[in-house]
């Protein structure tokens, strides 16, 4: 049995799903939930094969909830109306359904995750290019069994940290398994500046800049705080600064 | 390009101490072909700015006309006066005082000759410009029609709708019906309707508990709302379709923002001089921070109130324990 899990929050949405499943064989509705929270928990716990997921949800969105779960999935969107992320769609999912969708369709997206769980054991890696909705406002994070939303206005720098970035906020060290260089693609560039291999910074936190050792510099950050500008990089954002 | 037809209009003038057969000291010549060439360049730079930024209808309307005769004028005056203070010779005083109608003639001409030429120049540029404008405004009429009808359909809450709709007709067919006849009732009146009509509460609060009821059956037992209405109001004239966008944005920024079960409560009364509105629902901080805000939806209707009523302040929002409170204000006059 193929153990598939349901994640929408209006409850028909999520009975259309069920109905189509329980006409065919082999298919077997391991869980439903009506939001990204209850998604991630049944996720961990069930281990579905397959998860129809819908884009607009309570507190964090579909994509937001994707980035959260450690392992791998197989993903199927069900989404009404989001033309601005039918690209995120191809990069993150096997195959996105639009509301209201016919039985042909709803076949059509189960053919096409059979073939890639064939040729790939491996579900579709995370794309790192498409800009997902409300990914420039904020970053989630979890952080033990909670889940956070920081607004991206509080992040104070971002550093790379082997396969994850650590997020510097005022209160807290946050990791996220990203790459800074997603990052700087997605995020504000006028707001955020590469200001060295390993930092991307919060130009609003920035309320100085010293000298530091033999021709270089630093960053000084309204907490005190201090981080390296690189050579190559010092030009470009005394530039991004008008001075 | 143009530059260089000044200097040609400028030297044209200078070869006129040659044409005439004269007994003058070379000095003499050397400083009339630079006197020459030197005031008319200066004057048809003028000439070329003034057209360059003040572009007139007629080519040789009074201002161009005007323009050309007293700069004419004022250039013979230069021409004449630096003549006589750089040379005191009186075969040459003499050959000034006898060219200075031939001088004015091919000054004048030359003018002219500039004149034509920089405002068909700019003619042509003024054409395209207005061309220019013509296209990007009615782009832009077509860009907010487009906006406007997509408000209308909400594409969102109608592909949602449908959705219901389809899980309805195998689960509970009755509802599905009764699904299909709100949301058709609701989308005609929302199409129909035009926003500067007035129109009596009761018809918009049908409309509204249309959408209420649809939103009601998408999300189940989530969403509750309450109404609090002073029945005196429902007579009352209110702009058609101004209370569905800022309950479409309470029951948003509610569902979004809570996992929980969300209430909306909506309470109308009246003052002597307007109804008041007001619409409270439960809203997340957090969330609410790091997403685009709360404006968005209300914006449109603030601009539909001030161009209805020539009044700001008809709308005010305030958030108090986890609560945001969206005030209408509709002046009865």
């Amino acid at each position: 049995m193929i153990k598939v899990l349901i994640i929408d929050d209006e409850p028909l949405a999520r009975s259309i799903v069920r109905s189509f499943l329980s006409e065919r064989e082999g298919y077997e509705i391991v869980g439903e939930c009506a939001n990204g929270y209850e998604g991630l928990k049944s996720i961990d716990a069930l281990k579905p094969d397959l998860v129809f997921l819908d884009v607009q949800m309570p507190k964090i969105n579909g994509f937001e909830m994707l980035e959260l779960v450690d392992e791998p999935i197989s993903v199927i969107f069900t989404t009404a109306f989001d033309e601005y992320a039918l690209k995120a769609f191809e990069t993150f999912a096997v195959d996105y359904l639009l509301k209201p969708f016919s039985d042909q369709r709803f076949d059509q997206a189960l053919e096409k995750w059979k073939a890639t769980v064939k040729t790939t054991p491996s579900s579709p890696a995370f794309g790192e290019i498409a800009k997902q909705p409300d990914e420039h406002l904020r970053i989630v994070i979890k952080d033990g069994s909670t889940i956070k939303i920081i607004p991206i206005q509080d992040v104070l720098f971002l550093e790379a940290y082997d396969d994850y970035v650590k997020v510097h906020t005022n209160e807290k060290t946050h990791l996220k398994k990203k790459t800074l260089n997603y990052y700087e693609t997605t995020l504000d560039a006028r707001q955020f500046v590469r200001i060295h291999r390993s930092f991307l910074l919060n130009l609003n936190e920035l309320t100085g800049i010293e000298p530091f050792e033999k021709n270089s510099y630093r960053a000084v950050l309204r907490n005190g705080k201090r981080i390296p500008i690189s050579r190559s990089a010092y030009g470009p954002l005394k530039e991004s600064l008008g001075v | 390009m143009i530059q260089l037809f000044i200097l040609l209009c400028a030297v044209s003038l200078a070869p006129l101490p040659f044409l005439i057969n004269s007994e003058m000291a070379a000095k003499s010549v050397v400083i009339d072909i630079f006197v020459n060439i030197g005031t008319l360049t200066f004057f048809l730079l003028i000439i070329a700015n003034i057209q360059r930024y003040y572009h007139t209808n007629k080519v040789f309307g009074l201002p161009n006309l005007s323009a050309t005769v007293l700069f004419s004028a004022l250039s013979l005056l230069l021409i004449y006066s630096l003549t006589r203070s750089f040379s005191d010779e009186y075969a040459y005083s003499h050959f000034v005082r006898m060219t200075i109608l031939v001088r004015g003639i091919i000054v004048l001409l030359s003018f002219l000759l500039i004149t034509a030429v920089l405002w068909i120049d700019q003619e042509h540029f003024h054409v395209q410009r207005i061309q220019a404008y013509a296209i990007e405004k009615e782009r832009e009429a077509i860009r907010i029609e487009l906006n406007g009808l997509q408000e209308k359909l909400k594409p969102h809450f109608l592909f949602n709708s449908l959705n219901s709709i389809s899980a309805l007709t195998v689960s509970d067919p009755k509802k599905a019906r009764e699904m299909i006849h709100l949301l058709s009732d609701y989308m005609r009146k929302s199409v129909q309707d035009d926003p500067r009509k007035l129109i009596p509460l009761q018809e918009e609060m049908d409309h509204l508990q249309r959408y209420v009821a649809i939103e009601q059956i998408r999300f189940g037992d989530r969403l509750n709302v309450a109404y609090t209405i002073d029945e005196a109001c429902l007579p009352l004239n209110v702009p058609a379709l101004i209370l569905q966008p800022i309950i479409e944005n309470a029951i948003k920024y509610g569902l979004y923002g809570s996992l929980d079960l969300v209430e909306i409560r909506v309470s109308i009364e009246k003052t002597d001089e307007a109804i008041h509105v007001w619409v409270i629902n439960p809203f997340d901080e957090e969330a609410q921070r790091a997403s685009a805000g709360t404006g968005y939806g209300l914006n449109s209707i603030r601009k539909k109130l001030f161009l209805l009523f020539g009044q700001q302040q008809l709308l005010a929002t305030s958030t108090e324990n986890g609560q945001f409170t969206t005030h209408l204000i509709i002046p009865q006059t």
